[in-house]
Order: C-alpha cells, then structure tokens, then sequence
C-alpha cells in the first residue's frame, strides 16, 4: 500500500479499530517501517483522537423532563404541548406536511404548463397568417371579377373567373 | 446499543407515561450529549432534546420495529441537532459555531495541581475543534469519537452509507489536522 493510502486508513479504519485484525497488522508493519507515515501517526493522533478520549458526556438536566411531561400531558388532554422554542412555534405554523405539498406542487406544475400551451408560438402566428392569406384569396376569388371552375365529381362547375373565360 | 425492550416500547405507545420515561432514562444523556456538543449551548441542547422527546412520543405508534429503536430515537436527535445547527449559523451568519474561538492554545501539562484547569483546557480544545467542521462532519465525529459508535452504527443513525461516514470521518479529520499543521489549533505535549 502507498503511504496515502494508509495515512487515510490511520484518520479512518485503523485509527478507529475498525478493520480485522490482518488488515492492521499489515498497516502497522507500514507504519512501523515508513518513518512519514509513523511521523504523520504520531502527529494525527494528538488532534484526531487524543482530545477526545477526555471529552465527558453529558448529563441530561432534570428539568428537561419535567418539561416534556409537562408537554405530553398537555397533549394527552387534548392541548398542545409547552415548548421552550419560540422559534419553533413559528417554524410549526408555517410548515407545510409533505402531502400538502406535494399536491400544491403537482397543481402549480399543471397550471404552468397549462398557461404555457395556451401562449401563441411563432409556428402558430405562421399557420394562422397562412389561413388567413388563403381566406382572403377565396375571398377574393369568389367576390367581384369573377368566378373559379371545379370539378365537383360529376363535372365541371362554372364559377365565371377570368381565366375559366380564358380557357374555357 | 442496549436496546429498549419491544413491550416498553408497546406501552409507550399506547399512552403509557412511565413507559416513556423508562425510555427517556436509558436515552436522555445521550441525546442530550449530542445536542450539547452540536451546539455548544446549554439552552439549546436542553430545547433540542426536549424537541426530540416530544417529536418520539408524537412518532411513537409509526415506529414499525423494522430497525432498532435506539437508531431510530438518536436519527431524530442527530437530524434535530443538524438542523439546529444549521439554522443557528444561517443566524449567526458564517459564525458556524457557538464561542467560535478556533484558536485555543493547549498546554497539556499533568500536574495533579492543575486536573480541574487541565479539564476545561481540554474540554476547550474539543469544542474548538468541533467548531472547525460541518454540522455533518461534526455529527459523525461526536458519534465516533465521544459516544464510541461503530462505523456501522454511525451509518444506521445518520441513514447513509457506511463508506459516506469513512469519507465524512476522513475529511472532518483531515481538517482538523491541516488546521493543527497551519497553527489554527495548537497543542502542546
């Protein structure tokens, strides 16, 4: 193993004795011969570990208790419970429950896209000024000099344009 | 973890307010430990674990028996403490950390005269290196290195995966010691 990688294996699984016994050994026959790593060792271990071995756990005041007691009581009777968080009041009036939403989500999702589907895009400006050119020649086919000619399926229709003038 | 016997927890459940406190005895200190060194505010720690407390006895009847109850009780502790540190550094703005005195000096000198004063120096030292790390980072290293979790242990409370809390444990360390190395902490032997 590189001397990385066992300075890692000291912060992590050898350090903490979490790696089988066979493993460590291997480790420590590095760290015993590589004179940075057994350097590094000696160096992590008066601020990874060696402060902490003093740290004392706490004790849990009293008074806690009585406060939550207190609280579940309340809320057996039907109240709510006292707390000592102001802060978390408010955070407790304003907070949505998930299902709340996930549903506001869903229903702002669908009014966005429904809001967007209904804006004109330039595609659609294209087709509607093309419906509107072809109105307009029909229009004007079918209004003042004259009239088309069509074959409606069972022959030719008269509607005395110009051009059928011409032709025809 | 000792565990809670499954009928304790039953009749908690079900109301039973001397149940729940047999279960608030066995857990108190620890949540309260976690809080405490997430935090480093009395007052916060004891609102912390009367907030998980509450939070257990209101979850109580969902607690499925599908992972211990220990692991299950000390996430809510772990995520409260996460959370309120989180939200106390968002207030303090960049200050992450009660105190925030990162530059302790150490003299660690054993002269049964001094035991008290080399107590707090002590107890100095660790809370100004806890104060160098993430609310995260600090969760993992307060599990492993002042509850004695294993990593296993860690992975199950925190609810992610084993090699997260090595990755976790190794940067939180990491940090400690480059801060060692630029002088941040000094401690003298």
């Amino acid at each position: 193993m590189k001397c990385k990688e066992i300075q890692d294996l000291i912060m992590t699984d050898y350090g903490d004795r979490q790696m089988d016994e066979e493993s460590r050994k291997t480790v420590a026959a590095h760290i015993a011969a590589c004179p940075e790593c057994r350097g590094f060792e000696q160096a992590f271990q008066k601020v990874g570990f060696e402060p902490f071995a003093q740290a004392r756990k706490e004790k849990a005041p009293e008074a806690i208790w009585t406060h939550i007691k207190a609280g579940i009581e309340q809320e057996q009777a039907g109240g709510q419970p006292a707390r000592l968080r102001r802060t978390g009041t408010m955070r407790e009036l304003i907070r949505f429950r998930r299902p709340a939403f996930a549903l506001a989500t869903v229903a702002a999702t669908i009014l966005v896209v429904f809001l967007i589907a209904r804006q004109p895009h330039d595609t659609q400006y294209a087709v509607n000024g093309y419906l509107e050119d072809q109105a307009e020649f029909l229009t004007y086919l079918g209004g003042g000099e004259g009239d088309v000619t069509a074959y409606n399926g069972n022959g030719y229709v008269d509607f005395g344009t110009d051009i059928e003038r011409y032709f025809f | 973890m000792d565990e809670i016997a499954r009928e304790t927890i039953i009749q908690a459940a079900s109301g039973d307010a001397d149940a729940f406190e047999q279960i608030y005895r066995a857990t108190a200190d620890f949540v309260y430990t976690i809080a405490w060194r997430m935090t480093h505010n009395h007052q916060e720690a004891q609102e912390i674990t009367q907030e998980v407390f509450i939070k257990a006895y209101r979850k109580l009847g969902r607690f499925g028996f599908r992972s211990s109850f220990k692991t299950w009780l000390y996430r809510i502790a772990v995520n409260t403490a996460i959370n309120a540190s989180r939200k106390r550094a968002i207030e303090r703005q960049s200050v992450p950390y009660d105190d925030s005195v990162a530059a302790v000096h150490v003299a660690d000198t054993r002269d049964p005269l001094t035991q008290k004063e080399d107590r707090e120096q002590s107890e100095a030292l660790v809370q100004s290196l806890l104060s160098l790390l993430s609310p995260e980072q600090r969760a993992c290293i307060v599990l492993r290195n002042i509850e004695g979790l294993s990593y296993q242990d860690i992975a199950r409370t925190l609810g992610i995966n084993i090699n997260t809390v090595r990755t976790r444990l190794k940067r939180a360390r990491q940090k400690l010691y480059d801060s060692m190395k630029k002088g941040v902490i000094h401690h003298e032997v």
